[in-house]
């Protein structure tokens, strides 16, 4: 564990709260999303005065114990995990988190029961028992795209029947691929051409926090452009039961938080626009053209060789400072004035294990500068720069773009002038 | 929040169409991405997609009676905290604009 990481605790000492690094006292800024703080020069401030968001749609996020919870527009999603600087995805499928909502219907006689909720914050428990068939099932049909990847993501209990049954089926030519059985020894079976055309990979069923609730992830990349049939069930046939708490069903690259809620499909989940409100003027403050420091902790749930922002700031393209994941696992700082050629300073590994990696970061214009993560030998030589204007500050995607969001929680972030 | 849906005969006359509406906004529609090229403002629009035809299902089983196909047009959603008199006039004016919702 990290100090002072989410595990961590947020104690103040002589006023100071433990996870605020001294040098910021006074000198800078300190944002620990997963504990709520916020610090600016010499004093606690508002998240409002840290971080503002301009997202036009609704992002859902879970915190530690996988309980979600749904963030309106313009409303950054934090839990105890951190602030989660999500791209754009969308969900084909309605009504992810309730099986009684609309968009659903059933294939053959299963017996539907709605026993309760909300669940783990959001989700309706939905008995669905199967009558004489292993295909009594709960059934959506949505429209799939070719060579698009998708990220199906089921909360199920284990009822009656021990195990359950996520199902997709192309009617023509009719092909099928499903993971099913007991949550201890899952299979992928494929019928027809479905190893062709909906193979599954990277599947994983995982027991949350509550103790009594899996959660099933797997992908699927369609070989054709078509209406997918989706169905779920107990796999079984003699009147026993699963419990589901909803099935999410995402087009992505790599696994995202919940998207689809109680509404109808397609559902978008816009992309986070996380700025620090009036940032030239709090970079000027603290004299940050002369060059800045600071700490970023961030939650890896994947090392997938893509160029992933934590922070940047400048004007745009030309002019930037950026700290990122590399195409190489790597953690790069980056700096550019005038559209001249980027100065750059990278780990000198890559990193091989996700979870929480505090870095450790300088950007001096008189050289000096360093880089210092977890679990990696420290770096220097950055060398010497021009620092360039840093009007804006972006959190978790790229200055004046549009892409490389994080897409992973960050639950600190710090930065002083140095 | 306010929503808008433009549709064109192809994704590069979408973003012509977003261009046209964001003149004199202090917010762009349309900016450029990393690599240099046009996309939408992924905070407040989705992403261009194909527009496809409805498929048809069986109320009782779900089963696909009449696929979707591609009509050959292309869509994109816009969301808007505040109303949009360009997006509006775009969609009143524009060839093949649809409703706002």
């Amino acid at each position: 564990m990290l100090p002072g990481s989410a595990l961590g605790t947020a104690v103040l000492h002589g006023g100071v709260p433990f996870w605020l690094n001294p040098a910021v006292v006074g000198r800078g800024m300190g944002l620990a999303f997963d504990l709520g703080q916020y610090w600016l020069g010499n004093g606690p401030v508002s998240q409002s005065a840290l971080l503002a968001d301009a997202r036009n749609s609704n992002a859902l996020l879970d915190n530690t114990a996988a309980v979600y919870s749904i963030f309106g527009p313009n409303v950054s999603a934090i839990t105890d995990r951190g602030l989660y600087a999500g791209g754009q995805v969308v969900s084909p499928a309605p009504s992810g988190t309730d099986l009684m909502g609309a968009g659903w219907t059933s294939n053959l006689s299963p017996v539907i029961t709605d026993v309760g909720g909300p669940a783990l914050g959001i989700f309706n428990l939905v008995s669905v028992a199967s009558t004489t068939s292993p295909n009594d099932m709960r059934r959506r049909t949505f429209d799939v795209t070719s060579g698009t990847k998708y990220w199906r993501r089921i909360r199920y209990r284990i009822g009656t029947s021990g195990q359950i049954r996520a199902f997709l089926r192309f009617t023509s030519p009719s092909s099928s691929a499903e993971v099913s059985g007991p949550p201890v020894s899952l299979s992928v079976v494929y019928s027809g051409s479905g190893a062709t055309l909906l193979p599954i990979s990277a599947v994983s069923n995982t027991l949350l926090p509550d103790g009594v609730t899996y959660e099933l992830l797997f992908s699927f990349t369609p070989g054709q452009t078509a209406s997918l049939i989706c169905d779920i069930g107990p796999n079984s046939a003699n009147g026993t039961n699963t419990i589901v708490l909803g099935d999410d069903v995402v087009a992505s690259a790599f696994p995202t938080p919940w998207v689809s809620a109680s509404s109808p499909a397609p559902i978008t989940r816009l992309a986070d626009n996380l700025t620090i409100p009036d940032f030239s003027t709090k970079a000027a403050q603290f004299g940050f053209a002369s060059g800045f420091a600071g700490e970023a902790i961030v939650d890896l749930t994947r090392l997938d060789g893509t160029a992933r922002m934590i922070y940047s700031a400048g004007t745009g393209s030309d002019n930037y400072t950026q700290l990122r994941t590399t195409t190489a696992n790597e953690i790069t700082m980056v700096a550019r004035a005038g559209g001249g050629a980027p100065v750059i300073l990278a780990t000198s590994a890559p990193l091989i294990s996700t979870g929480l990696k505090k870095i450790e970061f300088a950007f001096l214009p008189a050289g000096g500068g360093y880089l210092k993560v977890t679990g990696l030998s420290p770096v220097t030589g950055l060398g010497t720069f021009t620092m360039p204007p840093l009007n804006v500050g972006q959190i978790g995607a790229v200055i004046g773009s549009v892409g490389s969001h994080f897409n992973d929680p960050i639950p600190r972030l710090q930065l002083w002038g140095a | 929040m306010y929503h808008y849906t433009i549709r064109a005969a192809s994704r590069g006359a979408l973003l012509d169409l977003l261009e046209t509406a964001q003149a004199g906004k202090e917010r762009p529609f349309v900016v450029l991405d990393e690599n240099g090229d046009r996309n939408v403002d992924p905070s407040r629009i989705r992403y261009p997609y194909e527009e496809m035809t409805a498929g048809t299902f069986d109320p009782e089983t779900g089963e696909e009676i009449t696929p979707a196909e591609p009509t050959g047009f292309w869509l994109c959603d816009v969301w808007m905290t505040e109303p949009d008199a360009e997006l509006a006039d775009l969609i009143d004016t524009a060839p093949h604009g649809l409703a706002t919702a």
